[in-house]
């Protein structure tokens, strides 16, 4: 488990920014961070859920055993001596063209847009996308880890992956619930939930056949 | 002779309170002949007519909606609400004629206060043009409990429409021009289809045709034995889906529901893994492997 | 052991993919007709064999033990070769290898090019063997290598041995089979998993289906001499849904196994205890790749995981899990039996042993070959391969597929190596050789690879799912004509994001092809962006 409890003979130390920083054994490169005050950008990280992994902002260089390497911090486990750079020519790179993908999608997402003011990310460099859903899969994992009811979850691969409501599970539980709403950064876990009430009928009759 | 029976089309307007409700009262006060055949609802802005008051008027059956506003740039109110209607009516008309209406039956146009002449020339010219499409669906060779379902299927999708349109349909900058220009365009069409359009084609529509029976016929028993075979266990989960794909050459959604309570999986990742390649099918009819 | 003859007459007809889709189901029917006609039945064994790998020849039929071969053979020939060849001893000319320059025949398997400039340490007996014999591969010195590992070496003992053979994974990895190994043996847990990665999702590699169809025995041996030495009692076979051949064949060899004792509860009286699985797969590239093929195994969607943590000491279910490709595993036995002497006097200094490759493209001879490391393009090419059909001139080698690059043809004299592919771009993948002449489109190439990766990409991570799409979109561009300046730039700056911050190999690798083709096809991309057409198409 990714958070352990930190234990006296545990401890390692580990160098961020310059800055040497206490951590324990089994926590993140982004846990161990956090704790120093230390900020680095997420999309898809949340207190309550498994680290995820799918957004790479979070993306930072460790140098250990002189080896450089770009990892994501919010799943890197710490090691003793480990050096941590949360910005860098490259991490910068990275950070602004991820901002450029996901503001494709949804540029009037508030986090998004916030961070793109600080990388210098343009929201116009790529082509509109049809789709809003930046895909960082929080509504999905809150519902499956925290509520345990599996109502929302993805469909298809690739970059056609996408969100759906389970209709009939949607049905019974989301309007008394909805509290993965106010965690998405767009308004497109709205629109779908939308969408899914909309396309419910499907459900009704084992004779209707879908239009293709 | 046969005295015919003379279509008098039934037109709803919606004519904002300050420029075109006057310039309509005008055109009457006035005395400017012009055709008696539009029923108004007043309100204080074009902006304010929704997706939802188009189709709503189409499925009660009338031939024609007409939105008035002022002209642009001269909104009586500070959002410039009838940019909002420019937009919402570019959208409206794609959707008419993705369900097959013909989208000369909405008509967006802008008069003031003093345009009495204008409003009546307007009325002398789109009254005729409806009489000339014929009523709503039989003009135009549209079953009515198809274009019943397929104006259903619009109304159920508008709060998902509307979300779209603000989101991903806005025009940055408040000009005819710009406007214009995006609703136009071909991104406009792309993103239209590909998030609207996609969904439209979705929307089930009524029982026209029964599924062959036998090609879809499930066989309950034999799904039984597949699941039992692997224990239930949840780890065989693809092996199951592949199992039943492989004997059923398609996978229903029912058989997709007792998977998943069998099986105790959730069907938000039976969902997922069924999706993820074409190697299943979820709808009858496929060619076997 | 078998106590069958290994010289005893035999007709080996070959019944891998390509020949199977030549009808040659037809051919082994009717040499059951003729040889029962003549009273053969007991005194010539017919087997249908896996691939022989000369597909671009087949149907293909071995006499044995002359070892005449027979190319391109139809179900009217047969009644002939019975009578002339079987029973005659005569070759018959016609259906023999014949030399496109100088003419000369060549009826004995040793004698053609496309045989003798190999080295078939694998795929060798697969010409010997029905695949669904055990009996077959037993007679031909089968499971001796699993005997001696058992009873004559502890399993440190045969670590050690893997280890100074210096195997390197033939998935694409290159990874060092022994020092993996060691990790999953000394991770902490008594439970370990191995795994047999029979996925094969490389475009234009078909070399794993050929040896595991062929001579499944040879891998299975393997997989449970790895098993021995990390210490694990359950493995896994992931293999493809949709070849149904090759599944049956592991099935059946999975169960002659057991029969005979080489599998199941206290191996051969050793005290071993192994047993085996098979998975299928849903049918997405991305899960050959191993996370995602783990979590596959478990049931759930196969995405990728960060390796941060290997998967030898955290995979299936959180245990240690050893994953090796098929030609790995196949290569197992050969060391235990001949020794690590033997086995690193083949290859060169980084690269030891022998590689499967799968020829295809533009090239005259579309097969499965097998060559030690170090061989040269050159020699693959026009010594096995029998070079560029048309006359025409060769453009470029494509390794790895949509994960690879390609070597230009002012480069072919490269020996065929791990490190040095590596170095110029181009590492060698699963071994498939795209061969591209002079008519080939390098910038078509690489978007139908990136197309192919969009399609089979889990989606999950942001650069993966949409540097990928974006790279397409300015390729489609650029073959559509409407390319424009700073659109090469652009695909750099992306190829270095997708490189940099993806989740697993195939994003990070999913620009390769692209880079690769830029840093020595340039020209036909700024001459696509500026004129609309390139100087290959407008040759035409």
């Amino acid at each position: 488990m990714i958070m352990a409890k930190q234990k006296k003979t545990n401890e390692i130390f580990i160098q961020i920014d310059g800055k040497k920083v206490k951590a324990a054994e089994g926590m993140t490169v982004l846990q161990a961070a956090q704790s120093a005050g230390i900020t680095i950008p997420t999309l898809c990280r949340h207190e309550k859920l498994e680290p995820y992994g799918a957004c790479r902002i979070c993306t930072v260089e460790v140098d250990n055993r002189g080896w450089t390497k770009l990892v994501a911090s919010c799943l890197y486990p710490v090691e003793q001596d480990l050096v941590v750079k949360t910005r860098s020519a490259k991490v910068d790179k990275i950070r602004k063209m991820i901002l450029e993908f996901l503001l494709a999608h949804a540029p009037n997402s508030p986090q998004l847009q916030e961070l793109a003011e600080e990388y210098g990310a343009d929201k116009d460099r790529f082509a509109k996308e049809s789709s809003f859903c930046i895909l960082c899969g929080l509504c999905v994992r809150y519902c499956a880890e925290v509520k345990k009811k599996h109502a929302v979850g993805y469909v298809n691969n690739g970059a056609r992956r996408e969100i759906r409501f389970i209709p009939e599970i949607a049905a019974k539980e989301c309007s008394a619930c909805k509290e993965c709403f106010p965690l998405c950064p767009t308004s497109y876990l709205q629109a779908a939930f939308l969408l899914s009430e909309a396309l419910a009928f499907s459900k009704k009759s084992p004779s209707t056949e879908l239009i293709k | 002779m046969a005295a015919g029976h003379k279509f008098e089309p039934r037109i709803l307007g919606f004519l904002c309170n300050w420029c075109c409700y006057a310039g309509a009262d005008l055109a009457g006060v006035s005395r400017f002949q012009h055709p008696p055949n539009m029923r108004v609802i007043r309100l204080m802005c074009s902006g304010r007519v929704d997706p939802a008051h188009v189709f709503r008027a189409f499925a009660n059956g009338l031939d024609a909606v007409f939105i008035g506003g002022c002209h642009l740039n001269d909104c009586h109110y500070v959002t410039h609400g009838n940019y909002d209607a420019l937009a919402m009516v570019y959208v409206c008309k794609k959707l008419m004629e993705y369900i097959g209406l013909n989208p000369e039956r909405l008509k967006l146009e802008w008069v003031s206060a003093g345009e009495g002449i204008r409003f009546a020339g307007i009325m002398n010219e789109f009254v005729p043009q409806i009489e000339k499409l014929g009523p709503l669906g039989k003009g135009q060779g549209l079953d009515e409990q198809e274009l019943k379902t397929k104006l259903e299927a619009v109304t159920k999708l508008i709060p998902y429409i509307k979300l779209v349109l603000s989101e991903r349909l806005r025009v940055p900058v408040r000009t005819e021009e710009a406007y214009t220009e995006f609703f136009i365009g071909e991104e406009f069409t792309r993103l239209f289809d590909e998030s609207i359009g996609n969904n439209l084609a979705q929307y089930p529509r009524a029982p026209i045709k029964k599924l062959d029976a036998k090609k879809a016929a499930v066989d309950n028993a034999k799904i039984d034995k597949i699941i039992n075979r692997h224990k239930g266990e949840a780890r065989s989960l693809i092996q199951v889906l592949l199992e039943i794909q492989q004997e059923n050459h398609w996978i229903s959604e029912e058989v997709l529901e007792k998977v998943s309570k069998k099986m105790g999986v959730p069907m938000s990742r039976i969902k997922h893994i069924v999706t993820f390649h074409e190697t299943f099918s979820l709808n009858p009819g496929r060619s076997p492997e | 052991m078998s106590q069958r003859d290994p010289d005893k007459p035999s007709i080996a007809v070959c019944a891998g993919m390509d020949c199977l889709e030549r009808d040659n189901n037809r051919i082994i029917a009717a040499f059951e007709k003729e040889t029962d006609k003549n009273n053969l039945k007991t005194k010539v064994d017919l087997r249908a064999t896996g691939c022989h790998g000369y597909c671009e020849k087949g149907p293909v039929v071995v006499i044995y033990p002359e070892e005449i071969c027979y190319l391109g053979v139809t179900p009217e020939d047969v009644p002939e070769i019975v009578i002339k060849t079987v029973l005659g001893k005569k070759v018959i000319d016609r259906l023999v290898y014949t030399d496109p320059d100088s003419g000369k025949k060549a009826p004995y398997m040793p004698e053609i090019p496309f045989y003798k400039n190999q080295m078939r340490h694998l795929m060798g007996s697969s010409t010997r063997i029905d695949p669904q014999s055990i009996d077959d591969y037993l007679a031909l010195g089968g499971y001796a290598a699993l005997s001696k590992a058992l009873f004559k070496m502890s399993p440190e003992d045969v670590l050690d041995e893997v280890k100074k053979a210096e195997l390197r994974g033939r998935g694409g990895g290159g990874f060092p089979a022994g020092w993996k190994w060691k990790t999953a043996r000394d991770a902490p847990g008594k439970e370990k998993y191995v795994i047999v990665n029979a996925h094969e999702g490389e475009l234009g590699a078909f070399m794993d289906r050929a040896i595991f169809t062929g001579n499944p025995h040879c891998v299975l041996e393997g997989l449970i001499i790895g098993a021995y030495a990390i210490g694990s009692h359950q493995g896994f076979i992931y293999t493809r849904h949709d070849t149904l051949r090759l599944k049956n064949n592991i099935d059946i060899a999975i169960a002659a196994a057991e029969e005979y004792g080489f599998l199941g509860e206290n191996i051969l009286g050793s005290g071993f205890d192994f047993h085996v699985e098979v998975h299928l797969d849903i049918g997405i590239f991305v899960s050959g790749e191993s996370s995602a093929l783990m979590r596959s195994i478990e049931g759930n969607i196969p995405e990728p995981r960060p390796k941060y943590i290997r998967t030898s000491v955290s995979g299936i279910w959180g245990k240690p899990s050893d994953l090796n490709n098929v030609e790995t595993w196949a290569n197992v036995p050969l060391i235990i039996d001949k020794g690590v002497d033997w086995y690193t006097g083949t290859g060169t200094e980084g690269s030891k042993g022998t590689k499967l490759v799968s020829l295809s493209g533009n090239i005259v001879n579309k097969g499965v070959a097998e060559v030690p490391f170090g061989t040269t393009i050159r020699e693959i090419v026009y010594g096995i391969g029998g070079g560029i059909p048309g006359g025409k001139k060769l453009k470029a080698v494509h390794f790895g597929g949509p994960m690879g690059g390609c070597i230009p043809e002012n480069l072919i004299d490269t020996p065929l190596d791990f490190d040095e592919l590596a170095k110029l771009g181009a590492p060698i993948g699963a071994g498939s050789m795209l061969v591209l002449d002079e008519d080939a489109d390098m910038v078509e190439v690489t978007r139908y690879f990136l197309q192919y990766l969009s399609d089979e990409s889990c989606g999950k991570c942001v650069p993966c799912r949409e540097g990928i799409r974006q790279m397409l979109k300015i390729l489609h561009n650029i073959k559509e004509g409407n390319g424009k300046k700073g659109d090469i730039a652009l695909l750099e700056e992306i190829s270095e994001v997708t490189g940099a911050a993806s989740l697993c190999a195939l994003g990070k690798t999913a620009a390769d092809p692209l880079l690769s083709t830029l840093r020595y096809f340039r020209d036909e991309y700024e001459a696509k962006i500026a004129q609309g057409k390139s100087p290959a198409e407008k040759r035409e």
